[in-house]
């Protein structure tokens, strides 16, 4: 039986039927992480004894005939700046191996197991996810399956190769930028960053407070809901939740989009990326009966406000580190970290009040329409070590512009999810972005679904991997 | 909000004292080189015109 190839939703159905146990899937999943990981480098930990621990007792509950919830016994991996207990939070760097293990699981991986779903390691990331490429200098690069000479994009690059690559059929990863949606583009698996405030972030490290998201990966829009579903609750551990009761989408897959009022982002979003991008995202807009093409107004001030914000709170986040050991931080991002801890404050509060001015702008334009359809990368998966973009007649620097079409969106906080298109190039996967109001995930899991029937967006496991 | 003459090596260096830091000579021309591509990228929000009574809280409920 190859596991690897079943979906979350169909291992958890066949241990709650006894047709599988979940020592089995763990240990067919920890085989197989065991023997394809190096080909991708999406792990940097394997948590195999805990594992096999709580698959004895997701099989023991079976056997009593509890129910060990909807993901009872399905295999899945964290990035790893998510605390996972017994192991050292590293969030991709060198300095945290100072830390003392965890002793707790954070929220969003404790909510996973409580739903049945089983822990099997830490993943690779961009140091303190600043990135778009997880070319970590200290644990490697991650490589993507579906080219192992190109990158993972990242920052929750490990989270997407290890989904893509059939290691496990679902990740977590981190969103402040892009982080979950640009590994998902590139590695051309499902992604969604949930509104800002839906999900708890705390127990794991931060990156920048007042742009960070919490959200799952997936191989399928069904997998996508139940991660979703599962990861939900209300923490007063996180200051930013906004706890709003529990958004049920699994039961909405099958409705369709009729009354969904649907527009292709122009402007901003149809400049910066290679024609194929700008194709696959008409497609998929064509493919839900978009109605019309609409601009957002001062996109680019919108994204220039999220990377000068981003530079400026991630420095102050380890100001202390950047003044005593500043040689052991990631070279690839160090000295933008350090300009950021020096920009001056009213620069930083100017772009706050960009944002916010930019944020009421763009949440009049929900008043007529549901779904705003945009690429999500200006590119297909780039070669490891590249260091310029070429795209739309320009040649810029490409680490920080991955984020070109992700950043004016999570900025404000909008809920989005990354359906992916397969071989869009001839052979590399990218993604689109459906992009929502402010808590209407469901309104996106439904387009998702629509577009995953019509056989447009679909993610599967990477040839070389199958 | 920017002067035509700002100087990012004179600023980086200005500044790092203030946060702690020392950085030799060919550090500070590493960092304001950093600075200039962050200041570049963030240039279209430091000329964006905001209103008075735009909010600077940088915690917002979406």
């Amino acid at each position: 039986m190859n596991l690897h190839l079943l979906t979350a939703r169909e291992i958890a159905g066949r241990i709650r039927s006894r047709d599988l146990t979940a020592t089995a899937a763990v240990t067919a999943a920890l085989a197989r992480i065991a023997a394809q990981n190096g080909a991708v480098n999406a792990f940097t930990t394997v948590t195999e004894a805990r594992a096999l621990a709580r698959a004895g007792e997701i099989d023991a509950m079976i056997a009593q005939g509890a129910d060990p919830g909807p993901l009872a016994g399905v295999p899945f991996a964290a990035k790893n700046l998510f605390d996972v207990a017994g192991v050292v939070t590293l969030a991709g760097s060198i300095i945290e191996q100072r830390r003392a293990p965890a002793t707790q699981d954070g929220f969003a991986v404790a909510a996973m197991e409580r739903a049945g779903a089983i822990c099997v390691g830490c993943l690779n990331m961009d140091e303190y996810a600043y990135g778009f490429t997880t070319e970590n200098t200290h644990y490697g690069p991650c490589r993507n399956p579906h080219d192992p000479s190109r990158v993972a994009g990242g920052s929750s690059g490990g989270s997407g190769a290890a989904v893509a690559a059939g290691l496990v059929p679902l990740s977590l990863g981190t969103d402040t930028n892009g982080s979950i949606r640009v590994p998902a583009s590139l590695n051309g698996i499902w992604g969604i960053k949930p509104t800002y405030g839906r999900l708890s972030r705390a127990g794991g490290v931060m990156f920048v407070p007042s742009l960070d998201h919490v959200g799952p990966f997936a191989r399928s829009v069904a997998d996508l809901a139940l991660a979703y579903e599962a990861m939900q609750g209300e923490d007063q551990a996180d200051p930013a939740q906004s706890w709003r009761g529990l958004d049920r989408v699994s039961g909405l897959l099958d409705q369709g989009i009729g009354g969904l009022r649907i527009a292709r982002l122009g402007g901003h979003f149809a400049r910066h990326g290679h024609a194929y991008v700008q194709n696959a995202t008409d497609h998929v807009a064509e493919a839900l009966g978009a109605r019309g093409t609409v601009e957002i107004k001062d996109a680019a001030a919108g994204r220039a406000a999220a990377f000068l914000i981003t530079a400026s709170e991630g420095a102050n986040q380890h100001l202390d580190d950047l003044r005593t050991q500043p040689n052991r931080f990631e070279p690839l991002t160090r000295d933008r970290l350090l300009a950021g801890a020096m920009l001056p404050a009213q620069w930083v509060i100017h772009a706050q009040r960009v944002r916010s001015q930019y944020r009421q702008d763009v949440l009049a334009l929900f008043r007529h329409w549901d779904i705003l359809v945009a690429p999500a990368t200006p590119s297909v998966a780039t070669p490891i070590g590249q260091a310029m973009l070429e795209a739309d007649g320009q040649s810029v620097p490409l680490r920080p512009s991955f984020g070109v079409y992700t950043q004016p969106i999570s900025c404000i906080g909008l809920p989005v999810i990354a359906a992916p298109l397969q071989g869009v190039d001839g052979v590399m996967p990218l993604g689109v972005q459906l992009i929502a109001a402010p808590w209407a995930e469901a309104t996106l899991f439904r387009a998702a679904a629509e577009l995953e029937r019509a056989g447009l967006c679909m993610a599967r496991v990477a040839p070389e991997f199958v | 909000m920017i002067a035509e003459d700002f100087d990012p090596l004179a600023f980086v260096t200005a500044t790092a004292p203030a946060l702690g830091m020392r950085f030799t000579p060919e550090r500070l021309a590493e960092l304001a080189e950093a600075f200039a591509l962050v200041m570049r990228v963030g240039m279209p929000a430091l000329t964006q015109a905001v209103p008075p009574d735009a909010e600077p809280a940088p915690v917002f409920v979406a």
